[in-house]
């Protein structure tokens, strides 16, 4: 098992460096993280909305002056 | 400086966030006209004699007129006088003014459910006019701790058609 094991890691190094790509800062583009960060924004918008004219404004009776 | 154009567009996003929240409570309080407790102008109270004061000493509902009623109410610990030990009650649809005043520590006035909710400081007295558009009974929470039995600070406001409300328990002056 060990004597198996043995040679591949030690060939893993080279082959990790064989597959890194240097792209640029504009050339990233993590589209996850900004479809996660884009849902977080439009449910926080849409549960502020729902907390201010629904739970806050919309319940009778309320303050007149 | 360089910034990734993702970034550039939720620090855009995060400014109209700030920028929606202010527009947002000014619309309320513009448009929408909705508006906040506050307390009687130029009018100081000793907390240590408020309660031998013209109005507070005799707490409860009073005529103004046809369409207006005025509350005074005594907040304490642990009750509303009115409204723990005998419920409060107005009639429905009539405009009501509340004047709430604490002669001890700082307790809070809030019916759950509704837009009422003011916080009663000693020394000062809370107001604002509201008008309860159905009769039903609402609960009212004292939502400020204000010592050992503060979770059992509740009382009730007992709305009832115009008609039926009966008058004689009025406070007369
Ligand atoms: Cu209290």
């Amino acid at each position: 098992m060990s004597t198996e094991s043995a040679p591949s890691e030690a060939s893993a190094p080279e082959a990790d460096s064989e597959r890194t790509k240097e792209i640029s800062l504009d050339e990233f583009e993590p589209y996850g993280t900004l479809a996660v960060t884009g849902s977080y924004f439009v449910l926080l918008l849409v549960l502020y909305a729902l907390l201010y004219f629904v739970e806050f404004a919309a319940h009778a009776p309320h303050i007149i002056e | 400086m360089h910034v990734h154009r993702f970034e550039k567009l939720w620090i855009g996003l995060s400014l109209f966030l700030i920028a929606a929240f202010i527009g947002i409570v000014l619309f309320g309080f513009t448009v929408m006209d909705l508006k906040v407790p506050g307390i009687e102008e130029g009018r100081q109270v000793d907390p240590t004699t408020v309660l031998s004061d013209e109005k507070f000493s005799k707490p409860g509902v009073r005529k103004i007129s046809d369409d207006h009623y005025e509350v005074y109410m005594i907040a304490q610990q642990f009750i509303f006088r009115p409204g723990s030990t005998q419920p409060l009650t107005i009639p429905a649809n009539t405009k009501i003014t509340f004047h709430m005043t604490a002669p001890d520590v700082m307790h809070g006035f809030e019916v759950p459910g509704s837009g009422l909710n003011a916080t009663i400081i000693p020394g000062q007295i809370a107001t604002f006019s509201t008008r309860f558009p159905e009769a039903k009974t609402y609960g009212i929470i004292c939502h400020q701790y204000c010592g050992a039995a503060h979770h059992n600070m509740q009382g009730e406001i007992e709305v009832v058609p115009p008609s039926e409300f009966d008058e004689s328990n009025l406070i007369s002056q």
